[in-house]
């Protein structure tokens, strides 16, 4: 790497606990209590009682690695995995879109984990930065928490969970978060999340393996479908838009099928003046994880397919046991260095102004 | 090859393994079910800390009758050992990628054997 280029993980997992985070809300707040109750009573501090679980963790889900839940066990890990700034995403929060009911549950935990990240973790000095959970239950009060941390410095980007969102995100009803996003110049991250056996919406597979294969996959494309189709991008010119945490190859299989599908029925989709895959190339893609591939000249396809390295970001997933490590992008013998230092950290630094 | 004395064996007492450097290399010697095994400390996969993983049976399964689910059962005598990073998995005697011992990088075993209580490894 250059003299003066930054590292910079756009998707590791702070590790947050119903324990914790309870403290952070009103004392007045019934569901301090709630928390609380919930924490005490769990062995697994809350997680079981109040938000959808990873059923079935095989024992390499449950790969324990400790530290991250704390600053200094985050800033130790940076170090360790050679990363100059990080974007924090909570372990919890990728279950949000989980939630089913029609209650208060993730607005309180998001209420209470931001006031905990911002008090004590979030250090941008240190690099440490945080992206913003949308509930996307409730666009109102999301767009409330955006006016509400937008002008923080250590506040970066907006995430939503890609996993479960209904209606998907091309939904007009999402257009309050998209508009309060440009506006406050956040990138809009979409974070996939897995099923595990018990919550595919496919029922009857056998393994976790078979479901965490695919369920970031569809998760994204899902979003991505809708994102494009419902025409965020005509909608939102200036908005950034961010897919992460499922590889790279269904990017450009995505792109020439919605081509393909468009090119059939344009009259479906009347916002789009360009094909579906000249507007994923506007978009950005994180990198993790990288498939695991007999050449690595398929990478280079790939990449040129989804607009080139420009479009993409390194992400480790730190903690979680497919995460990647820099040589992901480091050994890929095509690009230059000026291209890795870019997948590497220089495009988020410009689109997250981390600079 | 080279054989090198390494240590006494009692030092693998209580589930301890020995991480040591050979010419640049580092090696890991550890001690299971009265075996003694030793294997280069690097995953293939991003060049995790393999020699720190798990060990486990070897698990597999046998194509099942029409209609009959897959059973599974342990492979005897068959133990591998788990990178603690990503979860690859390598036969702990002979280094195959348990996945694909034909095509998927494997790991670097060596011979350990003991002597008058004492490790010696060749390389």
């Amino acid at each position: 790497m250059s003299k003066g280029t930054s590292v910079v993980d756009i998707d590791a997992h702070f590790i947050d606990h119903f324990d914790e985070l309870w403290h952070y809300l009103d004392e007045d707040d019934p569901w301090r209590d709630r928390f609380r109750a919930g924490a005490e009573m769990d062995a697994r501090k809350g997680n079981g009682q109040f938000f959808p679980k990873t059923v079935y963790n095989s024992d390499y889900e449950a790969i324990q690695r400790s530290g991250f839940e704390s600053k200094e066990g985050i800033l130790e890990d940076m170090d360790d995995l050679g990363i100059d700034k990080i974007l924090l995403i909570g372990q919890q929060l990728v279950r949000l879109s989980n939630i089913e009911a029609d209650d208060f549950r993730p607005i309180k935990y998001v209420q209470a984990y931001m006031r905990h990240l911002m008090q004590n973790i979030v250090d941008p000095d240190a690099g440490i930065y945080a992206t913003l959970p949308i509930v996307q239950a409730d666009p109102d009060w999301a767009v409330s928490m955006i006016e509400e941390y937008a002008d923080d410095p250590g506040v970066v980007g907006a995430v939503m969970m890609s996993h479960a969102g209904e209606p998907p995100y091309g939904n007009h009803r999402y257009d309050p978060i998209y508009e309060a996003c440009v506006k406050y110049d956040l990138p809009v991250l979409f974070h996939a999340d897995f099923s595990s056996v018990d919550d595919f919406h496919y029922k009857g597979f056998g393994t976790n393996l078979e479901t965490h294969s695919l369920g970031f996959i569809i998760a994204n494309m899902c979003q991505l479908t809708s994102v494009v189709i419902q025409g965020v991008p005509e909608r939102f010119p200036n908005l950034d838009i961010i897919f992460q945490e499922a590889g790279l190859f269904y990017i450009p299989m995505m792109m020439y099928r919605l081509d393909q599908e468009y090119l059939r029925n344009p009259d479906l989709a009347p916002l789009l003046d360009s094909l579906p895959s000249e507007y994923m190339k506007e978009f950005y893609f994180g990198t993790q994880p990288m498939e695991q591939v007999p050449d690595k000249k398929y990478f280079k396809y790939v990449i040129e397919m989804l607009g080139g390295p420009e479009r993409l970001m390194w992400a480790s997933d730190w903690p979680h046991p497919d995460y990647d490590e820099q040589s992901v992008i480091t050994e890929l013998p095509f690009l230059s260095s000026s291209e890795k230092e870019a997948i590497l950290g220089g495009n988020a630094e410009r689109v997250f102004s981390l600079n | 090859m080279a054989q090198y004395k390494l240590a006494p064996l009692e030092k693998l007492e209580g589930n301890n393994r020995l991480f040591i450097d050979i010419k640049g290399t580092e090696i890991v010697v550890l001690e299971h079910e009265g075996e003694v095994y030793a294997v280069r400390n690097l995953c293939p996969h991003q060049y995790g800390d393999v020699g720190a993983g798990m060990i486990e049976r070897k698990i597999v399964a046998d194509v099942p009758n029409v209609g009959e689910r897959i059973q599974e059962r342990y492979e005897p005598g068959k133990r591998v050992i788990r990178c603690p990073c990503h979860g690859w998995a390598f036969d702990l005697d002979s280094g195959d990628n348990i996945a694909d011992p034909q095509n998927a990088p494997g790991i670097q075993t060596y011979e350990a054997t003991v002597e008058d209580g004492v490790i010696y490894i060749e390389i």
